[in-house]
Formats: structure tokens, sequence, C-alpha cells
């Protein structure tokens, strides 16, 4: 089970990491919103889950919070990414990539053999 | 890096956890908010729109509760949390607590102090490069200056020697003159030594001869004392012993040579010099084989060993001296042991006796903390039914083991200190380097280790005895004890009991030796007597002039209200020793050996005064005069020259001219109350050149009251002249057997300490 959450953990932090480089900073509900949007609502997480990755990643320094106003007015606390954050993600992309691609690969040669 | 820095700011968060938690509450509030609104937009109705929001963003409290793990250090919130259960635990047993922690911190505390000032006196090596090839040779604790030049030359094994021996300087100053210790050094010493002067030169070989040696080399603390560290004292001329000297030179700080213990074997406690003078041997004691008034510092050539040498030399003393069966008396020490030879014993004693109390402290924490691990034994039955993992049981043992062990260390370190400064302060005069004690952080550590082992094996024992059970069987059995565990009590205990009696006994011994010393018959009669010592410079008091300033000093000192009696010795007793006197019988002249005596001069009326018993004959009186020479002899030497004569009043001891003995006196214990009964022969003081002399007052009451009337009687004659040493009698005996009072009374301590109660 440990596992199994920190894969997961290790997933949506790396989505986090992505929504706030392409998108500035974040409140932690835009950043839900974001990721909800962006997997077209295949991935419903829980928004509560969400809150303990963001307190890892500022930890690491992944990412930095200050509390600012929301559109419509309201006081909410933002996410932007850090330059280390940045160097993170990109490394940890290319990682993605890598086993996609392998992976892919594997799938391929299975769809070949039949 | 980024796993590291994540702890650091866990760590971090262990402190700020509150504010982070309102903040989390703060942000998941505004979270639901929006999506309220949001909901809203979308068409739900309010309510709708709220409870659709809270069910996307999952259970509250569960996202709160995770937040939180990650925030601090969980397993150290635990440990900090089972700190504070051990302490409340401790604090709620007081009587055990105090107990253990005291007994553990009096055992860490005495060992680290002992162990500190045995380090200094005893096992430190002395600061010389080449310690390793000096040794000190002597013949009967010394050696006559021509025996010196003869061993020197005629020894392979010797590759450098020099003299020594001690000294006092008085130096004047604005508070009156200081007497300073000193020694008289041949010019090799320093580079024997290998220590060169912080400041100028040590005298040369040529200033080391009689009449060219009026420099003198001073020691770094009298330096700074007297002089303020002023460089330009070099070449200054000081006024000393009324002789003017030129300062030449100044030795480093802690340069102490010599210390006073390696020096002759019969010296009373004297300080380490702080002032140093040539040698510049007099014409008689170049030449005079009989004066054994010396210490000879040799250095050994590579490669030959203290044993080789003793031989060697040996050999040599034999061809030098009349033939005579006994041994040479000749003695090889190496420096180090000749300065530590008088603290090694007791010194060892000491560490023996700490080491075991530190045991014995080990021993009874260790059955405290099992008793009350036997007594606890129903609550961790219950805690382990309840749930508790054995590791977290042990843990806590652990921990509370921990958190004592650490208390008493830290208990451990004022006591330490404490003691170490009572030791240095009560320490006998003349304990080697006893300036130079400082507590040892090396034997405090393992003093500690050794607590903490202590603690967590008899913490942790029954901690894992109990854990390791069926939490069942362990409540159905209760508080009852087990076998296997009483016996290790039972052996405990056994092991406190023999370890105390060790202790118990070997304190014994010593107060017994002390009593016996503290019993000794002395041969006079210390009570209502008062000394002091006074030194009349050789260069103002010529012999005929000191003599009448002396009978002068006495005839004023005895109309004083309150004295009975004064008179003048040339060395009190229990004060340091004079040389040895080679004697020989005018009508038994070829004994095999000299019979070596010990020699006073005193003015008449000495032995009424310090109440020594005449047995036979007269005392002195003021008609003796040099030209028919008398001598007094105690009974053991009377004996010694004449065995089988009863009372050889009217005998002559040979001398030029001979010298006619006309009383006996009882034997005293003047050289120690410890050492065997010496022979002494007293002579007139008008004879016995002697600058150095102890006036002796008996009084009517308190001696110390007429302290203040005698000094003042020594300022009308001259009121340059210093007065130290000013004492009662009783006092001056106490202080002779002062080591053993200590080591008896330290013992005794640590025995009361480790008996179990």
């Amino acid at each position: 089970m440990e596992d199994k959450s920190a894969v997961w953990q290790g997933t949506l932090a790396l989505m986090v990491l992505q929504s706030l480089e392409a998108l500035g900073p974040l409140h932690g509900y835009g950043i839900a919103r974001r990721i909800e949007q962006t997997s077209g609502d295949l991935l419903a997480i829980n928004h509560g889950t969400l809150y303990p990755v963001l307190l890892k990643l500022e930890q690491e320094g992944c990412i930095a919070s200050e509390w600012g106003v929301s559109d419509n007015n309201r006081k909410a606390k933002f996410y932007r990414i850090t330059r280390s954050g940045q160097e993170q993600l990109a490394s940890e992309t290319r990682q993605w990539e890598q086993t996609a691609g392998i992976m892919a690969r594997f799938f391929a040669l299975r769809g070949t053999a039949q | 890096m980024r796993p590291l820095r994540r702890c650091w700011n866990r760590f971090l968060g262990l402190f700020a956890g509150s504010r982070r938690e309102t903040e989390l509450s703060d942000e998941i509030a505004a979270h639901i908010e929006m999506q309220t609104e949001d909901n809203c937009k979308l068409g739900m109705p309010p309510a709708e729109a709220r409870r659709a929001a809270l069910v996307r963003f999952g259970g509250v409290e569960a996202t709160k509760e995770s937040y939180r793990e990650q925030l601090g250090l969980p397993r150290l919130e635990t440990l900090v949390k089972d700190i504070r259960f051990a302490v409340r635990t401790l604090r709620k047993s007081p009587e055990f607590s105090a107990a253990a922690i005291l007994s553990l911190a009096l055992g860490i505390g005495a060992a680290t102090a002992i162990y500190s000032v045995a380090d200094a006196v005893l096992l430190r090596s002395l600061p010389y490069p080449e310690l390793s090839r000096l040794v000190t040779v002597s013949i009967d604790g010394a050696i006559p200056a021509p025996m010196k030049e003869i061993l020197h030359r005629e020894s392979r094994s010797i590759e450098r020697s020099a003299l020594f021996t001690s000294w006092w300087f008085n130096l004047p100053g604005q508070g009156g003159p200081e007497r300073v210790p000193a020694a008289r050094v041949s010019a090799e010493i320093f580079d024997l030594l290998g220590v060169r002067p912080q400041l100028g030169r040590t005298f040369t070989t040529e200033e080391d001869v009689e009449g060219r040696d009026n420099v003198v080399v001073i020691g770094d603390a009298l330096w700074k004392r007297r002089f303020g560290g002023d460089p330009g004292v070099l070449g200054r001329a000081v006024r000393l012993n009324d002789k003017v000297y030129t300062i030449i030179g100044i030795m480093p700080p802690g340069f102490r040579f010599p210390e006073g213990p390696e020096h002759h074997a019969y010296v009373g406690p004297f300080p380490p010099a702080e002032m140093w003078r040539p040698m510049a041997l007099v014409k008689w004691e170049q030449t005079c084989m009989g004066c054994f008034n010396f210490a000879m510092l040799a250095q050994l050539r590579r490669g030959a060993t203290p044993a080789e040498a003793a031989a060697e030399l040996d050999a040599i003393v034999r061809r030098h001296t009349p033939p005579h069966p006994g041994p040479t008396g000749l003695t090889i020490l190496s420096l180090q042991d000749a300065v530590t030879q008088k603290v090694r014993a007791p010194v060892l004693i000491l560490l023996a006796a700490v080491a075991m109390a530190l045991l014995i402290a080990c021993v009874n924490v260790a059955n405290l903390l099992l008793a009350r691990g036997l007594r606890r034994q129903e609550e961790t039955a219950v805690r382990l039914s309840l749930g508790a993992t054995r590791w977290r049981i042990v843990q806590q043992g652990l921990i509370e083991a921990l958190t004592l062990a650490v208390c008493a260390g830290l208990l451990a370190l004022p006591i330490s200190w404490a003691a170490i400064r009572g030791l240095v302060a009560l320490a006998p005069v003349g304990t080697p380097r006893i300036e130079d004690v400082s507590p040892d952080p090396r034997l405090f550590a393992f003093a500690l280790c050794l607590a903490l082992a202590t603690t967590l094996i008899f913490g942790i024992v029954p901690a894992v005895l109990m854990a390791s059970r069926a939490p069942g069987s362990a409540i159905k059995t209760g508080a009852r004890s087990i076998g296997g565990r009483s016996r290790l009590r039972a052996a405990l205990v056994i092991a406190e009991c023999a370890l105390s009696l060790v202790l118990l006994v070997g304190s014994g011994l010593l107060a017994k030796s002390f009593l016996a010393v503290s019993r000794v018959h002395l041969g006079f009669r210390p009570e209502n007597v008062l000394t002091l010592q006074l030194s009349l410079p050789e260069a103002r008091y010529d012999d005929s002039h000191r003599v009448s300033a002396i009978d002068n000093l006495l005839a004023r000192c005895r109309e004083l209200p309150g004295v009975t009696g004064a008179a003048a010795v040339s060395t009190l007793p229990l004060s340091g020793e004079a040389e040895g006197w080679g004697l020989v019988a005018e009508d038994h002249p070829a004994r095999d050996r000299d019979i070596t005596a010990r020699a006073r001069g005193i003015t008449p009326g000495y032995f009424r005064t310090i109440g020594t018993k005449l047995i036979a004959g007269r005392d002195f009186t003021d008609s003796d005069k040099p030209s028919n020479p008398v001598a007094i002899l105690s009974v053991a030497a009377a004996r010694a020259l004449w065995p089988g004569v009863a009372q050889p009043l009217g005998r002559r001891i040979l001398d030029r001219p001979p010298v006619t003995v006309v009383g006996i006196v009882e034997d005293t214990h003047a050289s120690g109350l410890d050492a065997a009964v010496r022979l002494y022969i007293y002579e007139p003081f008008s004879e016995f050149v002697s600058s150095d002399f102890a006036l002796t007052i008996r009084t009517a009451s308190d001696p110390l009251s007429l302290a203040k009337a005698v000094k003042a009687e020594v300022r009308k004659i001259d009121k340059d002249l210093p007065v130290t040493h000013v004492a009662a009698m009783t006092q001056v005996v106490a202080d002779s057997i002062a080591p053993r009072r200590f080591e008896a009374v330290l013992m005794t301590l640590f025995a009361a300490f480790g008996t179990p109660g």
C-alpha cells in the first residue's frame, strides 16, 4: 500500500510541477482544477490528497508559497515553481518519456506478434 | 541534497507545527469556498454546492492527519515524548532517582578527579626532550661533589652530568624580603634537560666558578610576579642574600627543576625552584668526600640502560671508598621516578579505591534498576496486552536509562570540578606538579560511558525479559519475581558487598597506619612551643656577628611575658634534614664503615625548650669554646659509636681537634614520624656554620599568641630579616603526617560512600 501511494504521490507531484510551470502561480484549488481538466476528468482525485504533496514539494524546495488574493477577491495561498523545481521537472519529464517510450515499444512488439 | 533539505525543513516544522496547521485549515477552507462558488455558478443550490465541494475534497481530517505526519519528524517527536515520560517517571519516584543519580554522579566525579590528579602528578611525562636518558645518581640519598667527578670521569655509561642542590634566596621587595626557593646548579644542567631560556641566556661554564658566579636565571612565574614580566630585567642587578647578582635569563613557563622530591632523599618538603645560580663549588666542597650535600643528574649514553649504569657506577664507588662488606648505597633512578617516587604508592592506592567506588556505584544502580524493573512487571504486562510493541517497551527502558546516566553525568561535572579543587588545596606540600591538575575530559567520558553501559544493561534487562514473554502469562504471574532475576540480584548484592569490603579493609589499614604514626614517641614535646624560621645573610653576618645577634635575640625573647624558654636550632625537627656526617670513634678507628649521623647546631637550653630529655651528662653552656670542641649525642648515635658502653661521656670523636662527648639525649623522630630513628649529633651553635635556623620558644599559654611579639623583636634586631614558617610546633608535627592523613581521610570517604546503606 505504501509503495502504491508513493508512486501516486510521485506522479501527482510531477503533475503539480507541470501545472505550475505551464500556468504560473496557482492556489491549491486551481491546481486541482487544472489536473482534472487536463486529464479530462479521467483522473478523479480527492482534492485533499493534493495538500500533503504540496507540503512535500515545498519542503524539498521545488515550490514556494505565499498568501495572496484570488480572482474573486478571496485570500488564498499561491504556489509557484522554483528554479530547483524546474530542474526536477525537466529530469523527471525525461524519465517519464523514456519509460513511456520503452513501454510503448513493448506494447508495439506484442501487437506485431499477433 | 533534496532529501536533506526536506529533513531540515521537517526539523524546522517541529517548531512551526501549530502555525502551519492553522494555515492549512485556512487553505482548505478557501479551497472548499472556491469550489462551492464554482458549483453555484453551474447552477447548484448553495447547500448542494457546498456538499458536493466537500465530497470532491475528500476527508478534511484525513488530509490534515497525513499533512501533519509529513510536517515534523514523528520519530523525533516520539523520542521527545519518551524522554518527557522518562523524566516524569523518575520524578514520580524521587528516592530511587536521587539515589541512582547521586551515586553515579559521585562515582563519576570522584573517579574523574582522582584520575586527573594521578595524571598530573604521576602519569604525565616530565617535559624534557630526552627524558628516558635522564637519571639521578645518589649514594644513600645524596652525593659528594668529588664523587660526581669520579663517576663522570670513569663511567662509560654516563655521557653528561651535573650537580644541583636546593637553596633559598632572600629577595628584597616593598612588602619586606621574600624567601624564594632557588637552586644551585651546574652550568650544564640546562643542556642536560634540553630547556632553553625564553629570554636571555643561562650561565656559561666560565661563570660556574667561585668568584665569577654573580649571575642568576629566574623563573617565568617569579618574573611575572615580581618584575611585571618586563623584558628589561635582563642585565638588572638584584640583591640576593645581600650579594649582588645580575639577572641574565628567564626560563620558560612551566620550567620547574628541581621540583623538590627528586632531591636528596632526606630533604623535607621543598617547593620547586624559581631562581637558579651557578653551582660554583668552593674549595672544600670540591675535595670533601664525606660531604653528602648534592644531588646528581646524569644523561646516559644512547643505548645504556639504567641497570647497566648502576652496576658500572657501583663498581666505581667501591674502588674509591674504604672497603666494607655492605652495599654501597648507590641508587640510580630515572628522573621521572625520582620526581614521582613519593607520590606513587598513595596515588595508586587512591586510584584503585576510586575505581572500586565507581564500580560499587554502578552495581548499586544496577540493583536499583533491576528492582524497579521487577516492580513494573505488571505495568509492562498490561501495556503489552494493550498492543504496545515489544520494541516500544525496550525503547522506553533504554531512554529511561539514558536519562538517568545523562543526569548523573551532568551532576558529575561540578562534583569532579569541586573535588579537584579540594584535592589540590588539601594535597600535602611537596606534591609534584599539583598545580598542573585539571579535569581530564577523557576520563570523564570513560566514567560516563561506564555509567551509560550500566544503566543501559540493567535498565533494559527487565524490559527485554518482560517483553519476550506472552502478555497473558505476565498478567497472571503479576508482580511476583522470577527465579532467574532474583539470582541476578543476589549476585549483584554479593559483588557490591565484596567490593565494599575491599574498600573498608583498605581504609581501615590506612587509618591504622595513620594512627600508629601519629602515636609515635616524638622524643620532644611539641605542645606550647612556637617556632619560626630565620635566615641571617652570610654577606652581612659573619660567624661571630651571627652568634651575637642570635644571643641578643634569644635574650630579648626570654624577657617577653609568657615565655619560659627560647633557643635556636639549625634544623627544626620534621622540617627537612641536614646532611650526613661520618663519625669515627677515637678508640675504634678501624670500623668497617663510617657511622653517619645528622648534625644539629643548637644554643644552650634547646633541649629544655623543645622538651627532649637529657639522659646523661650536661647541656651546652656559654663557656664551651671552639678550642675544646664538645658534642651531645642521641642515644642511638652513642650506642652505634660505642656499642656496649652505657654512657660514653668523655669519649672522643675523631676530628681535628677531637670532639668530646659531654651529654646524651633521648632519640627523636626529627626526620619524619614514619622514618626510622636517625642518629643525631648536636654541636654548639657557635661552631656550626648555618645562616638558616629556627627559633623555638616555649610558652606558658597558646604559643601563637606570642608570634607577633617575637616577630617585633626580630625586627628590632634587623628589619630586613625575613621571618617565615611561623607555626606552633604541634602544627609542624601535624603537617609532617599530612600526606598520610590525606590518604586515610579520602579512603574513608570512598569506603563510606561505597558501603551499602
